[in-house]
């Protein structure tokens, strides 16, 4: 994090990026950073969603995979929810599961399944999302349909 | 060429969106000229140029971030502020990406270095 006025830089964070995308962080709105790194842990690595004060401090784990790898990790707008994406295996935005969990850190819940994290749009209100979602088939690869999905959430 | 709702474009609010424009080839390393675009008049006004377009952000309180050639742009449009940090990277294969917090007072980079390994496959 760097102090725009001051230029003082904090290092949050050097373990492994969290993401495939470069989409893994996002700040709050009580001014904490949300974001997703791969923790080296003895039995491999292993998805690891954090919030942080910008000084560094009161660091928080709020959840932690095991095999996969994020997408994106979004605030919705209005609400005390933080939107990531986990992909269970290989390099497939339609398998990509989509969660949110409070801020806090409580239970969280897949609410939909595919789209690409780059492309994630969340309406002003948290009511929203758009999704652009490509499906390929695998022998031999190829591009088999897109389209943009509108889900209206609902939790 | 505008590509509305690709990566390249990014709500700024009811009205205006963010958008840089695609070069060719789509993974150019030339810097994209960054608008806002008021989706009523018609009205573009450049806010500067950007490396990897896709890597633009709009936050809740309307500050554009993005990094250029050798600087992390923070602008907000509508207030008319503009901030610029050296990202200083050290590595000249790594790439980056930067959000403004919502104060537009701070900024997060990430850093992504490769190893030689990975930058030889």
């Amino acid at each position: 994090v760097i102090d725009l006025e001051s230029g003082e830089r904090v290092l949050i964070s050097d373990e492994l990026w969290g993401s495939y995308a470069f989409d893994a962080l996002d700040w709050l709105p009580d001014g904490r950073l949300a974001y997703g790194v791969m923790h080296q842990g003895e039995q491999g690595a292993s998805p690891q969603l954090w919030t942080v004060q910008a000084d560094g401090s009161d660091l928080t784990l709020l959840w932690e995979g095991k095999l996969e790898r994020f997408g994106s990790v979004t605030w919705i707008p209005g609400t005390g929810l933080i939107l990531f994406s986990v992909d269970p295996g290989g390099y497939a935005d339609e398998n990509l599961s989509y969660r949110v969990i409070s801020m806090e850190g409580a239970t969280d819940k897949e609410i939909m399944v595919g789209g690409n994290p780059a492309s994630i749009s969340i309406s002003h209100d948290g009511r929203q999302i758009l999704r652009y979602v490509t499906r390929f088939s695998y022998d031999p690869l190829r591009l088999v349909g897109e389209e943009f999905v509108l889900t209206t959430l609902d939790y | 060429v505008l590509q509305a709702g690709s990566p390249y474009t990014r709500a700024y609010d009811r009205n205006r969106v963010v958008v840089a424009i695609r070069e060719e080839p789509p993974l150019s390393p030339e810097p994209q000229p960054v608008y806002l675009l008021d989706l009523e008049t018609g009205d573009m006004t450049e806010l500067g140029q950007a490396v990897r377009g896709w890597l633009v952000r709009v936050n809740a309180t309307g500050y554009v971030t993005f990094l250029t050639d050798d600087s992390i742009e923070v602008i907000h449009p509508l207030l008319d502020t503009r901030s610029s940090v050296l990202p200083r990277l050290e590595e000249p294969e790594a790439e980056a990406y930067a959000e403004a917090a919502f104060d537009g007072r701070k900024v997060a980079l990430v850093e992504k270095h490769y190893s030689e390994a990975a930058l030889s496959t």
